[in-house]
């Protein structure tokens, strides 16, 4: 009994405290989700309105916040423990009060083939021929008009198809979601075999997503900085960098020193300098797929002269810094982007 | 079992508890419900009390207003300590395009969202064990930092503010 009472101390001397009380699924929910959803469900993540709440399992709401949506804004969390991911879950369960539907997660039975068909009549003018969804972005507005209110799934995406039974995805078809674009295809006139095959073709979509493509983690062994000698000195080599960014659509912003602000300007290291420019409009069309970008901005080429003579520039890996926002559509402008730097800073040193 | 013994599962799980992971967050970003003036100005504050100096806000909005693109308030705020910018820049030009720090700041209707990239989420292509621990301080410093654009929401309300 006594060796009993001191291993159950000792463990709750290990434990640390937030393990031993019960997840507070509010908090959880404010740390993790309201940044992006709000504290209701708004703002620039998906609404998790009534009506989508009304149509999808707790089971999906899980596996939602597990799996994320690869490519997509909305990241993976698994980091969070089952009890706290059930805590976030009964908290936004709890907004409406009624408990979300169940679906069995046995598969429907159903022709792919067919599917595709009927997929390219009903489906791919709002969820696009392949499935992934409209285009640009993803849930609401960021201070500009969309055309949809709500961002159509990426009905592709692996977080989507590992968080969704073939059940709920008929369910969806068949009654659609009020308030949003999705109709009700029973309404049209759709037919249970037809729900059937298109659950059959949306659900091939996954066999396809099960490889990712191996250029991610080549990439991912590079460095986040660009750094090149340059053959010129301090001077020339700024006023090479600055003639380069004339010719390519680039405005400038006023150069400045690298700890110019930090320090009185007598102090400032002036062999640093940091050369600044912006497309505005390839930033519009990044920031209306990622409105956070402004964490790598604005672009710049930093020159350095060092002790010894030598002159380096210095730029941000677009393309890798890029990979850090879960968002395959700002990857491919910052690839564009990261093309645009890399012939800049060839001319530069010609 | 024996006392050696419950020293010994004690301090197996205390280890196996306190490596679990942290929330690997490559951006870290909050929302504030004080509007964009208010946040900017306890952003600023906040900075500054955690030992940082403001060096300068970018505007980013004026840009694509001025060239016709609709867009809300949108500023990025850089901000550093002079000694650590020097040295760092110094010992590891390859952090440069990183410094100073910066802070993306953005209006949502009445709301505001504030953004940074996690600089912890860079450690994993330096293997510099000085660089991990810098990043770690810095993520600290952004999550406080965070932390008080949150905190600040309850205090403006409490002090009965709009």
């Amino acid at each position: 009994m006594k060796i009993r009472s001191i291993v159950i101390a000792l463990i709750a001397l290990a434990c640390p405290p937030q393990l031993l009380a019960a997840p507070d699924g509010a908090a959880l929910y404010e740390t993790n989700c309201a940044a992006c959803h709000q504290v209701n469900g708004g703002g620039i993540g998906l609404p998790l309105s009534a009506s989508k709440l009304a149509t999808v399992s707790d089971n999906y709401i899980k596996s939602t916040i597990r799996h994320g949506r690869v490519g997509r804004i909305m990241p993976a969390f698994p980091e969070l423990s089952s009890a706290q991911v059930d805590a976030i879950t009964a908290y936004i369960r709890n907004w409406s009060g009624v408990a979300g539907p169940q679906y069995p997660d046995t598969p429907l039975p159903g022709d792919r083939r067919r599917g595709g068909s009927l997929f390219k009549i009903y489906c791919s003018s709002c969820h696009s021929p392949d499935g992934s969804g409209e285009g640009l972005g993803t849930g609401v507005t960021y201070s500009r008009g969309r055309s949809f209110a709500v961002m159509p799934p990426a009905i592709t995406n692996p977080g989507f198809l590992a968080s969704a039974s073939d059940h709920m995805i008929k369910r969806v078809i068949m009654l659609g979601r009020p308030g949003t674009a999705m109709k009700s295809f029973l309404d049209v006139g759709l037919r249970d075999n037809d729900f059937n095959d298109l659950v059959s073709y949306i659900r091939s979509f996954e066999a396809r997503q099960r490889n990712p493509p191996p250029a991610v983690e080549e990439e991912a062994q590079k460095s986040p900085a660009l750094m090149f000698d340059s053959p010129n000195d301090f001077a020339t080599t700024i006023a090479s960098i600055k003639s380069a960014i004339e010719g390519r659509n680039f405005r400038y912003l006023p150069d400045r020193h690298l700890e110019k602000g930090l320090a009185d300007s007598s102090q400032v290291n002036r062999r640093q300098m940091t050369i600044r420019y912006c497309n505005f409009e390839q930033l519009y069309k990044m920031m209306r797929v990622e409105p956070r970008l402004g964490v790598g901005l604005p672009c710049r080429i930093t020159v350095i002269e060092k002790d010894d003579g030598t002159v380096q520039l210095i730029a941000m890996n677009m393309r890798l810094i890029a990979q850090l926002f879960n968002n395959d559509q700002l990857l491919e402008y910052a690839e564009e982007l990261h093309e645009i730097q890399l012939e800049i800073i060839d001319d530069a040193m010609l | 079992m024996n006392t050696k013994s419950l020293i010994k599962l004690w301090m197996a799980l205390a280890l196996s508890l306190t490596s679990l992971p942290g929330i690997a967050q490559n951006i870290l970003t909050v929302r504030s419900v004080q509007d964009f003036e208010h946040s900017m100005t306890s952003l600023q504050s906040s900075i500054e009390t955690h030992g940082y100096k403001v060096a300068h806000v970018q505007r980013c909005d004026s840009g694509l207003t001025g060239l016709g693109y609709e867009t809300d308030r949108y500023r990025v705020v850089f901000f550093g300590k002079h000694e650590e910018v020097r040295r760092l820049s110094a010992d590891f030009p390859e952090l440069i395009p990183f410094l100073p720090l910066k802070i993306a700041v953005f209006a949502e209707g009445e709301q505001t969202i504030i953004s940074s990239i996690n600089p912890t989420s860079l450690g994993e292509f330096y293997a510099d064990d000085r660089l991990r621990i810098q990043f770690k301080r810095w993520e600290n410093d952004l999550r406080s930092i965070l932390t008080d654009m949150q905190q600040g929401d309850t205090t403006a309300a409490a002090a009965g503010e709009e």
